[in-house]
């Protein structure tokens, strides 16, 4: 089951929105629930991830997880398919609350202390029983994996810190120790490059 | 752009920020400005560029939340559903409420309020008449009623004094052939002239009738008044100035006799009490 669920996720990231996923979004936009839990056992590990990647703590994670289905319960009305897919939607939706919730905390002196540049290593020690999965996912995170590593060090450096650990540009320029104008240019030009390199799975992705 | 850089320039630069969600309030701000009057092309770049942010995604690993997070969103939704239901009806509760107050508070009856405080008005007005009314007619009748008490202690002190008076008679009459039961006395003060009758037990006097007081001196009666008795049959009357007071002193026996109205020359009807002077001495 689980590995059916989690072909779907893939597929849907990969060739934008489904009929499956959109009959999902139409029936929690008519309050119903049951809906919503298909929902989140369709996305809760892939959300779950970023999530626990950002915020770096499980509990507050859950938290964020639990907000994040709240908000897509709340805000289906204003999902417009022509304007992306569920999962772009879904992805944003988590990761902006997961930076909401570090940001608002102002936690910034932990974050300097333990802000080795995270590299999510993508071991999925805890899907090792499905071998399946793991390649899937293995050969999609190794995609976008080279394409990053494609892109200049420091272009990729300052996108990884602001995906991986949420910072602001001007977060990263204190914490980089470099002028703001140099992390504006660095996350443009790498942001560029990396739509270049994804731009098959970007154009198909919706 | 006062930085140097053109439209464009400064779109990819904020575009990569926002994807990134690493831009400042003051940049989202400007970049979703810029968003709302962005070209096609521009559009179509935000949208890959955010695309390309969330292929980063899968670079995570994914992680299993417990199950307790799902039990809680569920429950989370299922109360906010009831509380969306129980909202819904008060609301339309709420809405035809005030569609009534909001007709009273907007168009308030003057009218009505007018007519009512009319009418209560009336009613208070009414009962005050009422009120007022019954008040002189409570009032009325004890000034009638203290008249009649002043009549009745008059009386009382009247025979009080008389009866205080050193120089007073008194005969006792006593009840003839046509009312055996009947009895009187007169005291009479020879010096003030004047008497006080008591009878009882006599019948109530007909209408065209009176009985009459007779002084009799030598087997002559003389008229002393005429009086009614009612229905109690007690009854005091005071005479003031006894006829022929010479004569009177000198007076052997009191009669009355039942006469017509107003009285006769001389007795003519039945005799009901009769007292001799001389008797009631011994």
């Amino acid at each position: 089951m689980l590995i059916v669920l989690l072909l779907a996720t893939i597929r849907k990231a990969i060739r934008g929105n489904s009929d499956d996923e959109l009959e999902l979004i139409k029936r929690i936009k008519q309050r119903e629930s049951k809906a919503l839990e298909e929902l989140y056992d369709l996305y809760k590990r892939l959300l779950f991830g970023i999530i626990v990647s950002i915020v770096k703590n499980r509990e507050e994670a859950e938290d964020t997880l639990q907000e994040t289905f709240v908000n897509i319960w709340n805000k289906a009305d204003s999902f417009n398919e022509k304007r992306g897919n569920v999962y772009s939607w879904i992805v944003t939706l988590a990761r902006n609350n997961a930076i909401d919730r570090i940001r608002s905390k102002e936690d910034k002196t932990q974050q300097k202390q333990s802000a080795n540049i995270c590299e999510p290593l993508f071991s999925l020690a805890a899907d090792k029983h499905d071998p399946l999965k793991t390649t899937i996912f293995s050969n999609r995170a190794e995609l976008v994996n080279k394409a990053l590593l494609e892109i200049p060090q420091e272009q990729r450096e300052v996108i990884k810190i602001a995906y991986y650990r949420g910072m602001t540009q001007s977060e990263i320029a204190n914490y980089l120790n470099i002028p703001l104008e140099l992390v504006k240019a660095r996350s443009q030009l790498g942001m560029m490059k990396l739509r270049h390199i994804l731009g098959e799975i970007i154009s198909t992705d919706g | 752009m006062a930085d140097g850089k053109s439209h464009n320039e400064k779109f990819e630069e904020l575009c990569a920020g926002y994807v990134l969600h690493s831009l400042d309030a003051e940049g989202c701000r400007k970049f979703e400005q810029m968003l709302e009057h962005a070209s096609e092309e521009e559009q179509k770049l935000f949208e890959s560029l955010a695309s390309a942010a969330n292929q980063l995604a899968f670079t995570v690993e994914p992680a299993k939340p417990t199950d307790s997070v799902k039990k809680r969103l569920i429950a989370e939704i299922t109360s906010q559903k009831e509380k969306q239901e129980i909202e819904s009806v008060s609301d339309k509760m709420g809405a035809s409420e005030s569609g009534v107050s909001e007709t009273e508070d907007t168009e308030f009856n003057w009218q009505a309020f007018a007519i009512s405080v009319s009418f209560a008005l009336l009613i208070v007005s009414l009962s005050l008449v009422f009120y007022a009314f019954n008040l002189r007619s409570q009032v009325s009748h004890q000034k009638t009623q203290i008249v009649q008490l002043k009549n009745e202690l008059q009386k009382k002190e009247e025979l009080l004094s008389m009866l205080g008076s050193r120089d007073v008679d008194m005969v006792i009459m006593s009840g003839m052939e046509v009312n055996p039961n009947g009895y009187g006395k007169i005291i009479w003060d020879p010096k003030k002239q004047q008497a006080l009758l008591q009878v009882s037990n006599l019948p109530p006097t007909p209408k065209d009738k009176n009985y009459q007081l007779w002084i009799i001196n030598d087997n002559k009666p003389v008229s002393a008044g005429v009086f009614a008795t009612n229905d109690k049959g007690v009854n005091f009357f005071k005479i003031d100035k006894m006829v022929q007071a010479n004569e009177q002193q000198s007076a052997n026996a009191f009669a009355i006799t039942l006469e017509r109205k107003g009285g006769a020359q001389q007795p003519t009807g039945d005799m009901y009490l009769m007292g001799n002077m001389k008797s009631s001495s011994e």
